[in-house]
């Protein structure tokens, strides 16, 4: 574990219904460092987010979850992985939609004084003066007079820092943000985003971030991990990826979204849908809209192969990409 | 501006299994277990009721004072009333009565209450506080008292029964319907369909309806029980269909002082009450897994 | 004159409840969520409305087709007035394509019910050709002919985005106006579509009408764009001359904000601090004000006009046009 926060190794969820099993989540393993931020990028299905739940034990109750985690604080022993989750022991999780999230029967104030009044047995007005520190923490103004307000009151912004707020409520080593600025307008976006790097670099906490969005995994990530169809399929240092991707879904990705400072050249998007979990093509999962595509691409086996220059892919031709750069 | 939570689309890919029926099954198909059986135990029940006269041994209303209060035996199955009738003849008569009351005391709320409902929600503004401040008024008007005013301004009878539940029953339906419209009418469907420049009737019958009248089939089989259950109280109360006919709740109002000699009189009408209960509740909670699903 | 006028339009809201204002003895508090908008498009342009949450632009949308009524001002369609009532002919030429592509299908109609139903309505075609005049629109939309027998449910988002296309097209519009068209959808998905509406407004002569929170898929779909904050206009310029030499602060902060390939964010800064005031309480003089970092004290006592150099080029700021060189 030497200098990680969080190892997981073949992760596995999967549901079962009517007889018949799903794996949205086929074999992720990843590992986090202490003070890194991890960007997970994919779209709806490719399995993100439930590797993400499945880290705290937020996993749906029909949901399965098989595979090795470890997590630890500091150089002591790690802490093994339950089906619960290793939920309480440093890791707070983020949502994308703050006002599910929140209870809406409780003043802020109180949720946010709800963690250190369990975890660390403050009393009622010493976990107030923390909630409205934390508060002022995250950059809310008037902590003292919104502390006292509910949640609908808030805006999305407020709200989304309000959730940070609870989140570092328990002095967590390891955040986990789900789409936390998905839902929020570009300029709050860019404000909490702003943030999250500022309390990372200031507490020293990792952060794994899950999105759809490349750009926002940019802002704030050291490294990016690419899913689609339930594995990952290109890790490597953010500016790497970007600057030379060695998967053609990384690629596609990156160029189906209107750039915003290069003219207007056509823009590609990606053939075809993403496959059925129920039914997921033989060897590589993107082969079927890949315009890479050769002919062994759906028998060979497709792991996760790493470079030296600590980037992995999972395809088997990253040399075709990589001609079309140079 | 909102955006639906990608974590859940997360969950739920949505992707089309290949080689899959593009076009949903009927409704019909694909229903849990428990909406056949309870089909299958009011069919058969409405099926006792059509075939009564060629099920029953013996004529339900022949008085036979010499063997009253009998007890079952091979000639009278389930012995005989106090005034010597063939009880288990007058049970499959009464079905004759009480299915039919049942079944149109709810099925005549269930119209009027969702086309009310639909309007109120629909249009609002004076329809809508119209429909909605008569919906108050009967809700808040004590509901026995009601039907009893009804049933003696009306006189006795089948016909004021059924008037009686749907003055009182459409109120329900109606603020289901009501709400769901509420939801629905705001939904980017419907604003499709004004930019159309459909008229407001075409989107009320074609976008609005078709997708909140699931509700009230969803509650139709509960109705159902409640309307017989009612009937059967009012008969009990003596407010509801005037002997001799043979009908449920009067059984029961009647075998009542033979409870402790005779006490199958009381009971069996009502185990067989409890039965299309059971049929009815089985197929709404299937209906509402299906249809809320 | 313009193929499509848009003068000072405002559209207003009462929000909270009239009765609980009369009790209280006060007026119910009413929003203005457009205030005074104005702008013109030609035939075959495509407009970028960009703004965030609560600017208006959807308000703006909704007030062109009809849908919410508009407090003042005209809006004009080929001579024509829009504002108040319409009839079903000039109803028809402005259409629209929604958001959220899982309730923006009637989920009990199947495609093919539901184009047909528009194209009896309005007798777009003789009864006996709606069902290739159906067929056709599925191809204009690059879909398959055998999803008209399907239901909304069986359906991705992507392919109910473009039944939503179809669904417009249906009635032959000549504005077609997409509010948030492709926020719904995934990245990979998105570009199709927004490939889609620029091919048929090239093919079909549409005018555009493009809204959206996301400036980089304005770009990609705009001759011109209209920058919105708070219920009015701050910019409103040609494409290309917007994205390189934005003049409004809000429209540079804005540019400044979007998440961009490459960029590391630096610990705690932003692009814009605070969050928009509410439309109940507008401050004094310029809407941005508050969070404006050219804000002097002329900005506090006089609003300004959205004017500039031309009548292609202006901007809403008392700063815009006073340094450099005017634009071409």
């Amino acid at each position: 574990m030497s200098g990680n926060i969080l190892e997981v190794k073949d992760l596995e969820v999967s549901f079962t219904a009517h007889g018949r099993t799903v794996t949205p989540v086929d074999g992720v393993s990843l590992t986090v460092r202490r003070g890194e931020a991890l960007g997970i990028a994919g779209e709806s299905g490719s399995g993100k987010s439930l590797a993400l739940k499945s880290i705290i034990g937020l996993l749906p109750p029909n949901a399965a979850a098989r595979g090795d985690l470890r997590y630890a604080l500091d150089e002591k022993e790690p802490i093994p992985y339950s089906p619960t989750g290793v939920h309480g022991h440093g890791i707070s999780i983020i949502f994308q939609e703050p006002m599910t999230a929140l209870n809406p029967t409780m003043r802020v104030g109180d949720l946010i004084a709800e963690g250190p009044r369990m975890h660390h047995g403050l009393d009622k007005n010493a976990a107030r003066t923390k909630a409205v520190e934390l508060m002022r923490r995250v950059g809310i103004p008037t902590p003292e007079r919104r502390a006292k307000m509910w949640p609908h009151q808030l805006s999305g912004g407020l709200r989304q820092r309000v959730m940070i707020a609870t989140a570092l409520s328990t002095e967590p080593r390891l955040l986990l943000c789900d789409e936390p600025t998905t839902a929020l307008d570009v300029s709050i976006q860019d404000q909490i985003l702003g943030l999250l790097q500022e309390l990372r670099t200031s507490l020293g906490m990792s952060i794994i971030f899950v999105s759809h969005d490349l750009a926002v995994l940019g802002e704030l990530c050291d490294r990016l991990a690419i899913m689609y169809a339930g594995r990952i399929v290109e890790t490597g240092p953010t500016d790497q990826v970007f600057a030379n991707p060695r998967h053609p879904y990384t690629e596609a990705l990156m160029t189906s979204v209107p750039s915003f400072d290069a003219s207007a050249e056509q823009l590609q998007g990606i053939a075809g849908r993403p496959p059925d979990p129920r039914n997921f093509p033989p060897g590589c999962r993107f082969a079927p809209r890949c315009g890479y595509v050769q002919g062994d691409c759906s028998s060979a086996v497709h792991e996760l192969r790493t470079s030296g220059d600590g980037r992995a892919t999972a395809c088997i031709h990253p040399e075709l990409i990589e001609g079309v750069k140079e | 501006m909102t955006l639906p939570p990608t974590s859940s689309l997360d969950a739920v890919p949505e992707v089309i299994e290949p080689g899959a029926a593009l076009t949903e099954p009927g409704i019909w198909k694909k229903m849990p277990k428990k909406v056949y059986v309870g089909a299958g135990i009011v069919a058969l029940y409405i099926l006792i009721a059509i075939f009564a006269p060629l099920l029953a041994p013996l004529d339900p209303l022949e008085i036979n004072p010499v063997n009253k209060l009998a007890s079952p035996s091979a000639e009278h199955w389930l012995g005989t009333d106090e005034l010597g009738r063939d009880v288990f003849s007058r049970l499959l008569y009464a079905a004759r009565v009480d299915i039919p009351i049942g079944f149109l005391g709810a099925l005549l709320p269930a119209i009027v209450g969702t086309i009310l409902g639909a309007l109120a929600g629909f249009f609002g503004r004076w329809v809508d506080t119209a429909i909605m401040r008569t919906a108050d008024v009967v809700q808040a008007f004590p509901a026995y008292i009601l039907v009893i005013v009804l049933v003696f301004a009306l006189g006795q009878g089948a016909g004021s029964i059924i008037i009686a539940f749907t003055v009182l029953a459409w109120v329900i339906y109606a603020r289901i319907i009501r709400s769901e419209v509420l939801r629905v009418k705001d939904l980017d469907y419907i604003h499709a369909a004004r930019v159309a420049g459909l008229s407001r009737l075409r989107i009320l019958r074609v976008h609005v309806f078709p997708n909140v009248i699931n509700q009230t089939l969803v509650y139709l089989p509960n109705d159902i029980v409640f309307a017989t259950l009612g009937l059967a109280a009012f008969s009990f109360l003596g407010l509801g269909i005037p002997p001799p006919t043979a009908e449920w709740g009067a059984m029961i109002a009647d075998g009542q002082p033979f409870i402790r000699t005779n006490w199958w009189l009381a009971t069996v009408p009502g185990l067989v009450i409890v039965g299309l209960g059971l049929g009815l509740s089985l197929v709404g909670e299937g209906l509402e897994e299906r249809l809320r699903a | 004159m313009s193929f499509l006028e848009v003068t000072d339009v405002t559209v207003r809201f009462t929000v909270g409840s009239r009765l609980a204002a009369r009790i209280k003895g006060e007026k119910p508090p009413i929003l203005t969520a457009v205030d005074g908008i104005s702008f013109e498009a030609e035939r075959g342009e495509s407009i970028g409305i960009v703004g965030e949450s609560g600017c208006g632009k959807s308000t703006l949308a909704k007030a062109i087709t009809g849908l919410v009524p508009v407090a003042s001002g005209s809006i004009s369609l080929d001579g024509r007035e829009l504002a108040g009532k319409r009839d079903q002919a000039l109803r028809r030429r402005i259409q629209m394509v929604f958001q959220d592509p899982s309730s923006s299908l009637n989920p009990s109609l199947t495609v093919e019910k539901m184009l047909s139903e528009l194209l009896r309505v309005h007798q777009v075609v003789p009864r006996d050709e709606i069902a290739d005049r159906c067929a056709e629109l599925m191809d204009l939309v690059e879909l398959p002919q055998s999803l008209l027998e399907a239901l909304p449910r069986r359906m991705s988002g992507g392919q109910r985005q473009r039944v939503g296309i179809a669904r417009a097209l249906a009635l032959e519009p000549d504005v077609l106006i997409a509010d948030e068209s492709v926020a719904a959808l995934d990245v990979s998905v998105q570009a199709p579509i927004l490939n889609l509406l620029n091919s048929l407004r090239d093919n079909l002569g549409l005018t555009l009408m493009f809204i959206s929170h996301d400036l980089a898929v304005v770009r990609y779909v705009s001759d011109r764009v209209i920058v919105m904050y708070l219920g009015t206009a701050v910019e409103d310029r040609p494409t290309a001359q917007l994205f390189d030499d934005p003049r409004h602060p809000y429209t540079k902060a804005l540019m400044a904000a979007a998440p961009k390939f490459g960029v590391k964010k630096a610990p705690g800064e932003s692009a814009l601090k605070g969050e928009p005031p509410s439309a109940l309480n507008l401050p004094s003089g310029c809407r941005f004000r508050p969070r404006c970092p050219l804000a002097a004290d002329i900005c506090e006592q006089i609003e300004p006009d959205l004017i500039g150099p031309s009548e292609t080029q202006r901007a809403a700021c008392h700063f815009a046009w006073e340094e450099n060189e005017i634009p071409a």
